[in-house]
């Protein structure tokens, strides 16, 4: 069996976040950005590898649509033993969940897979659109919400879905088809640091792809263009006076805006034991204002 | 770091456009035209830039509006003839292949340049001539002003045909509009001369009939500087002045604010900042311009890598970052950058000697580290070698590593051998010289791509005719540089106080105080040396036999130079020649009169003559490998440029 997982890397939520006014995006509150596999595309992730466990010569291969430094569901997968993992790219600017949907469809277009597993929904965006959205442009079948796999082999998917108030629906699917599920569908498996480690060191393959909304089904979806950062406020700059000559003035730009040596009156070299010169310099400090 | 590239990498409306990210690459002078025709040579050098993922793409630098416009000198694209037309037609078409939106620049030029190449009359506001051309312009007079006010719109119009998504303005670099607006050169006194509401008439006049013609569904830019560098000219203060009258006016979609001015030499240096300036060294300009209108603002000058280009966005210096240089050095910096391979972008070192230096010379430009620049239809392939063979490069200068990068990437087995502990050869004495440390990024690229390639890379192997033979090598580059010439002059090999310009930069100078520099070579060697003793708090005076010092630095590094050795004081004497050294005299002689003359109590004497081939391997290896090549200042000493362009070229043939 041919295997394909869609992952992506999403923000750690047990850490402080919070939302960037401007972009409407989320953000971690510190400097440092923690960043998992989604929870759901692990489960994905660990169905296919036990499902290549059950049909010997089948292979998992691993895709993310994110941009570089965004790896860290491609390394985890490595890590768990993937096939191969790859990173797209497209050729635009165009962001949102039926773009990502239109590059992985893309990418399986031309590549028979027999099950696409993808997370449910992600942990940031919820929009649950990818699974689907995937199975639609490339015409296949499709069953989402997956709780639990039954069965799998001789091109059919017998697999137990979620419902509401805790009911499950047993469904067939005829395969290549698409799967989406939830997070319980299976627990990851045990890896060493060792193998994290390893898997770090990996180098990722990049393959990029064009991609053009207007050629394909994928349906028009407001707000999915990408988020122009407002216009950024003029941040003053060093300008030399407009009346100084102007060899003086390129002077000046050209020692980067430093102004050109004056006596030694503003600067002074002070020495002595480390005591009494942090005590002079916070003296400094204090007079001129600085703290 | 996801979002290390957030404005950069944003789309930004302009009039009915999307242009796709911040990075433009402005317009500038090629030398590529063919009987002042965009053709193929400059079609495909803009293919690469498109490809390479740019958002906009300005062509067409100074084309002229009009006959009576300068253009021979560079060569620039006669935009006043419909033949342009289907030129332009294949042009546009090929860029909006790749998504980049494609505007041409057209102006006039005035009063700057000759009129000895076309005899067209110069033509300028009033009777003054430029400083850096120094050609007295005739007055124009009212009715030829409406003639070129016409002109500019059918020019406009032509671009339109040709399917460009807009058209540039250049009031910049002291072309004819700006020349209106400067109450150092306008001294009309009809109604476009007088008080800056009348000097800003013949602006206004083409501003409105050039959107007059080409509608509203055209983006119409203006290049204007920020601050021209000249004096009594049009200062920050002035030019914010302008650009608020030209916004409020309403009819211009973007401002390209460059820094400096075509009339004098330092101000032109300023047009394309060298190495000698700091990194975005004009994005204050940018910035205060785009306080006072509403319209995007291009940044401009010197933003050579998207790290600087993001700072510039979110600093608000500016809506655009112009990278003309940054995507001649490399072309696919933007895809690069979006894919977050950083370390593979040929960084732009703001040498400007293969690039504009040439342009103003009127020679086709280049890139001193991108020889595939002007050579686009024949080199932007590489295809793989038909046959692995097994090539031995010795030398890890510019020629050796370029040669061996050429090799590894067409699949041949490279070892490459460097006599030294690392890699870049003559380039890591030029980076030593004052305000050239840039000098450094053309070998830490170029190594980068050695390793990531994996070419096997002996460091501290003196290659020998037997190292070389026991790899049982298919191919031998050799690329073993040079050492400093040494000419026969008399005493000169015997002083003890004689050193070469390179030795200086290297720190090996004996101590004194008096130093005599003597620059034959007539770059960047000899200034350098100069203005690092200088910078010793030495005293020195610089002799040349040619009519200046530093005679072949090129338009832009030469005013530079100049400012600094004269602030720090150095002497220069011309036209005079070393003849002799005895016992602490240096004599020399005119070199057009013959006379003599001497130099007596000096303490260092620096020669530079440029470089001498170290041949020997290649000699030896005559007829004992089957390809032999000898590349770069081994065969012949001369510039970096010429060291990649050869290294490359033969590397293909391989």
């Amino acid at each position: 069996m041919k295997l394909a997982v869609c992952v992506k890397e999403v923000l750690d939520s047990r850490l402080p976040l919070q939302v960037v006014a401007q972009t409407g995006e989320v953000a971690h509150l510190g400097s440092e950005r923690v960043a998992l596999i989604n929870p759901s595309d692990r489960a994905a992730l660990e169905v296919s590898l036990i499902l290549r466990d059950q049909n010997p010569g089948s292979r998992v291969e691993v895709f993310s649509a994110c941009a570089a430094g965004e790896e860290d569901a491609l390394y985890f997968a490595v890590a768990r033993g993937a096939d191969s993992v790859e990173r797209l790219v497209q050729n635009g600017h165009l962001a949102g969940p039926p773009y990502t949907a239109l590059l992985l469809a893309n990418r399986f277009a031309n590549e028979k897979f027999d099950l696409i597993c993808c997370g449910d929904e992600t942990l940031d965006n919820s929009s649950a659109m990818v699974g689907p959205l995937i199975a639609e442009l490339l015409d296949y079948p499709q069953v989402t919400g997956v709780t639990k796999v039954r069965e799998c082999s001789r091109g059919k998917l017998l697999a137990e879905r979620s419902l509401d108030r805790g009911h499950r629906e047993l469904v067939e699917m005829e395969l290549p088809g698409v799967a989406t599920f939830k997070i319980e569908a299976a627990e990851p498996r045990y890896v060493s640091v060792r193998r994290l480690e390893q898997a770090r060191r990996r180098e990722i393959a990049v393959r990029q792809l064009d991609i053009e909304p207007s050629k394909s089904r994928l349906p028009g979806w407001p707000g999915s263009e990408k988020k122009v950062p407002p216009r950024a406020r003029v941040k003053k700059k060093f300008t030399p006076d407009a009346n100084l000559p102007p060899a003086e003035r390129v002077k000046m730009i050209m020692a980067g805006g430093m102004a050109p040596q004056q006596s030694s009156q503003s600067s002074a070299i002070l020495e002595g034991d480390p005591d009494y010169l942090s005590e002079q310099l916070f003296r400094f400090l204090r007079h001129h204002e600085f703290v | 770091m996801p979002n290390q590239f957030e404005l950069l990498f944003s789309p930004l409306q302009i009039r009915n456009k999307t242009v796709k990210n911040r990075i433009v690459s402005t317009a500038h002078v090629t030398v590529f035209t063919e009987d002042g025709m965009p053709a193929e040579r400059e079609r495909r050098y803009y293919v690469e830039k498109a490809k390479g993922g740019a958002g906009m793409l300005i062509g067409f630098g100074s084309s002229s509006v009009h006959p009576t416009s300068p253009a021979l000198d560079w060569r620039v694209v006669e935009m006043f003839d419909d033949r342009v037309i289907p030129y332009l037609q294949r042009f546009s078409e090929s860029m909006h292949e790749y998504g980049a939106l494609v505007l041409a620049q057209i102006t006039h030029r005035g009063r700057r340049g000759h009129s000895n190449l076309s005899w067209q009359r110069l033509l300028g506001p009033s009777r003054v001539k430029e400083p850096n051309h120094r050609e007295v312009p005739g007055v124009l007079k009212r009715e030829d002003i409406d003639v070129i006010v016409q002109a500019f719109a059918e020019a406009a119009m032509r671009v339109k045909k040709g399917g460009f998504d807009g058209v540039e303005l250049s009031a910049a670099h002291c072309h004819l509009i700006d020349q209106f607006w400067g109450p150092h050169i306008n001294f009309r006194n009809d109604e476009f001369g007088g008080d800056l509401a009348h000097r800003m008439r013949f602006g206004f006049a083409v501003i409105e009939r050039v959107r007059e013609a080409v509608g509203d569904d055209f983006i119409v830019g203006i290049r204007i500087t920020g601050d021209d560098f000249v004096e009594g000219g049009l200062n920050n203060d002035i030019m914010c002045e302008i650009a608020q009258r030209i916004s409020e006016h309403g009819m211009i979609d973007y401002f390209n604010v460059i820094g400096g001015s075509g009339e004098t030499l330092p101000a032109e240096a300023a047009c394309v900042p060298s190495m000698n300036f700091p990194l975005a060294c004009f994005s204050y300009l940018s910035g205060r311009i785009r306080e006072v209108v509403r319209e995007p603002v291009i940044a401009v000058g010197r933003i050579n890598d998207p790290v600087v280009a993001e700072r510039v966005l979110q600093e608000g210096q500016g809506d655009l970052v112009a990278m003309t240089r940054a995507l001649i050095a490399d072309p696919y910096l933007p895809l690069k950058a979006r894919e977050g391979r950083l370390d593979e972008i040929r960084q732009c070192m703001g040498y400007n000697e293969g690039c504009i230096d040439r342009q103003y010379r009127g020679i086709p430009i280049g890139c001193v580290q991108n020889p595939v620049i002007g050579y686009e239809a024949e080199w932007s392939d590489l295809p793989k070698a038909e046959k692995i063979k097994k090539v031995v490069v010795v030398g890890g200068g510019p020629a050796g590593m370029e040669a061996a990068r050429i090799a590894r990437l067409r699949g041949h087995h490279v070892v490459l051998y460097e006599k030294s502990d690392c890699l870049g050869g003559q380039l890591n004495i030029a980076k030593l010289a004052p305000k050239r440390t840039d000098f450094d990024g053309v070998a830490r690229w170029l190594e980068i791509q050695l390793r990531k390639q994996g070419v096997e890379i002996c460091l501290g192997v003196g290659a020998s005719v037997e190292t070389v033979l026991a790899q049982k090598p298919d191919v031998v580059v050799v690329a073993t540089g040079a050492v400093p010439l040494v000419p026969p002059i008399p005493g000169l090999a015997e002083c003890p106080y004689a050193i070469s310009a390179w030795d200086v930069l290297l720190g090996k100078t004996p101590p004194g105080k008096r130093v005599l520099v003597i620059d034959d070579q007539g770059g960047m060697e000899s200034t350098g040396a100069a203005e690092f003793l200088l910078d010793e708090q030495r005293e020195v005076e610089i002799i040349t036999p040619h009519y200046s010092v530093g005679e072949d630095l090129g338009p832009t590094n030469k005013p530079p130079v100049y400012t600094r050795l004269n602030a720090k004081g150095a002497k220069m004497l011309a036209t005079w020649e070393l003849r002799g050294v005895e016992n602490g005299t240096v004599r020399l002689r005119n070199y057009y009169g013959g006379n003599e003359t001497e130099r007596t109590q000096v303490d260092v004497l620096v020669y530079s003559y440029g470089g001498r081939s170290v041949d020997d391997l290649a000699n030896a290896l005559e007829g004992k490998v089957a390809e032999l090549y000898n590349v770069g200042d081994s065969y012949a000493p001369r510039s970096l440029h010429h060291a990649v362009i050869e290294a490359h070229k033969y590397a293909r043939q391989i």
